[in-house]
């Protein structure tokens, strides 16, 4: 197995387009092309994170489509499809495709387009991820999120405030984030007064809907320096999976997925908890950051609101937690996520995020898929 | 009215709910029907956006059964942790066309 590299990134701005999701999968390839100067490279693979391409428009097949639109033929192409995990197992793909030497240049590509049904539809769509037993009793995302909210905070007495500071801290990231979906701030003041979606949490703790697209190119490392000057080398990629059923979990606090995949990419990466400097966590609501940055082994279990609180994961914090916005601000278009987490850590480990930079040379993308059920944990390293 | 049924594996006897086709803890393929009774709330969230032909708000809840734990629509609008309930077959939803039915829970 041979070291990777990401040589490019691209990102479409997040919110609502009118356009269908292979042209914002298109945009952002196109960005990344350009990005790692690869416009004229023959590319061995193509792979597309998106979970419902098929329910948002009605149309399949999409990373064949993607390759013709790009002139990218032959290279092979597929959809990795994994719910909200989609762009992180593209990634994994991606990765194995080049590490392997199946493939000399990939592109990993990652995109949704929700608004193209209503919310309801929406939320529809992601609840039939769910176990049968548990969509039958009319389940949602959001009310696993509440039913895990109210039991960690009884367990740890952890303050509400602090969880809502989540949400604070990635909007003010997001202002400085031209492609993020929420460009204001908020208080937690607003966030406790926003109406109740699932008690105990509230409209503000959760993401939003929303479509766009994101891009990578993968490259041998050895190769790398021949397209750019800054590569950034793939350390250490993880992934594992948690029961489907909710209930069925060990212990309602913790994303065991998460940890599993976690642990792997630490132990590809020779590296530990304490030397990842900067990360990307799945926010699809306020608590889950916290969750995951316990289990990742950052701080704690029931102890990861504190770093809120204290600020620790603030942009001018020791450890940076959702410069690009996160979910929460950035947006969250399914598919795309698992790939923009990724190009926020690579441009991180560039330098070339402007007013939002943070020092940093090795950093950790988290893509969780579902409720937990899955989870694709990176970590890329500055060269 | 029917008392919740879970399911017990005839190897290791281990309980889980929903039915797998292997065992979750020895991936034994062969499972009994056991009849559960009384249970305590773990946790629960009241839903205000819910799906089309769901209850407006939606009370859901995680039970305890002396280890197994199951989640269901909970017939209260008070719910507590630690509540006692016992569960029963009963409606869910109220869509048009088929109505759908399932465990819940009521407080004893």
């Amino acid at each position: 197995m041979r070291d990777v590299a990401v040589i490019g990134s691209g990102v479409t701005k997040f919110g609502k387009h009118d356009v269908s999701v292979l042209q914002l999968l298109a945009e952002a390839s196109m960005k990344a092309l350009r990005d790692s100067k690869t416009t004229n490279e023959k590319f061995g693979m193509v792979l597309v994170g998106n979970m419902a391409s098929g329910e948002f428009e009605g149309k399949s097949g999409i990373a064949n489509a993607l390759v013709s639109d790009l002139a990218l033929e032959p290279a092979f192409a597929s959809k990795i499809e994994n719910t909200s995990g989609s762009g992180g197992a593209a990634f994994l793909a991606g990765w194995l495709s080049v590490a392997s030497g199946q493939s000399d240049l990939s592109l990993v590509a990652g995109g949704e387009r929700m608004s193209s049904v209503s919310t309801e539809r929406a939320t529809e769509i992601i609840a039939s991820l769910t176990h049968e037993e548990e969509f039958k009793q009319g389940v949602t995302l959001l009310s696993f999120a509440g039913l895990t909210a109210r039991h960690y905070m009884e367990r740890y007495a952890a303050p509400r405030e602090a969880i809502a500071k989540v949400a604070v801290k990635n909007h003010d990231n997001g202002c400085l984030n031209p492609n993020a979906q929420f460009q204001k701030r908020i208080t937690v003041e607003q966030v406790l007064s926003s109406p109740i979606i699932a008690d105990p949490l509230r409209l503000y703790d959760f993401c939003p809907i929303t479509d766009g697209a994101a891009a990578l190119v993968l490259a041998p490392l050895e190769k790398a320096r021949s397209f750019i000057g800054k590569p950034v080398r793939v350390a250490g990629v993880g992934g594992a999976t948690d029961t489907h059923v909710v209930h069925e979990r060990e212990d309602l606090t913790v994303m065991s997925a998460v940890k599993r995949a976690g642990e792997n990419a630490y132990r590809m990466s020779g590296k530990g908890p304490k030397d990842i400097e900067v990360a990307e966590l799945h926010d699809m609501f306020t608590l889950m950051e916290i969750i995951q940055s316990e289990d990742l082994g950052f701080f704690k279990k029931g102890e990861g609101w504190r770093a809120v609180e204290d600020g620790v994961t603030s942009r001018s914090g020791k450890l940076p937690i959702n410069t690009s916005g996160g979910l929460k601000a950035k947006g969250h278009p399914i598919g795309a996520t698992g790939v923009a987490q990724l190009a926020e850590v690579t441009r991180q480990l560039q330098g070339v995020c402007g007013d939002r930079q943070v020092e940093a040379r090795l950093g950790l993308a988290c893509n969780v898929a579902g409720f937990g059920n899955n989870a694709v944990v990176s970590i890329l390293e500055r060269t | 009215m029917d008392p919740l049924v879970a399911y017990r594996c005839t190897k290791c006897g281990q309980r889980t709910y929903p039915r797998h086709s292997r065992c979750p803890k020895c991936r034994n393929g062969d499972f009994v029907d056991v009849k559960l009774s009384e249970g305590k709330v773990v946790t629960h969230t009241t839903l205000t956006a819910t799906r089309p032909g769901f209850a407006k708000p939606l009370v859901l809840a995680i039970v305890e059964f002396d280890g197994l734990r199951i989640l269901g629509q909970l017939i209260s609008s008070e719910p507590r942790v630690d509540m006692k309930v016992r569960p029963e077959i009963g409606g869910l939803s109220d869509s048009d066309g088929a109505r759908s039915v399932g465990i819940r829970f009521v407080p004893k």
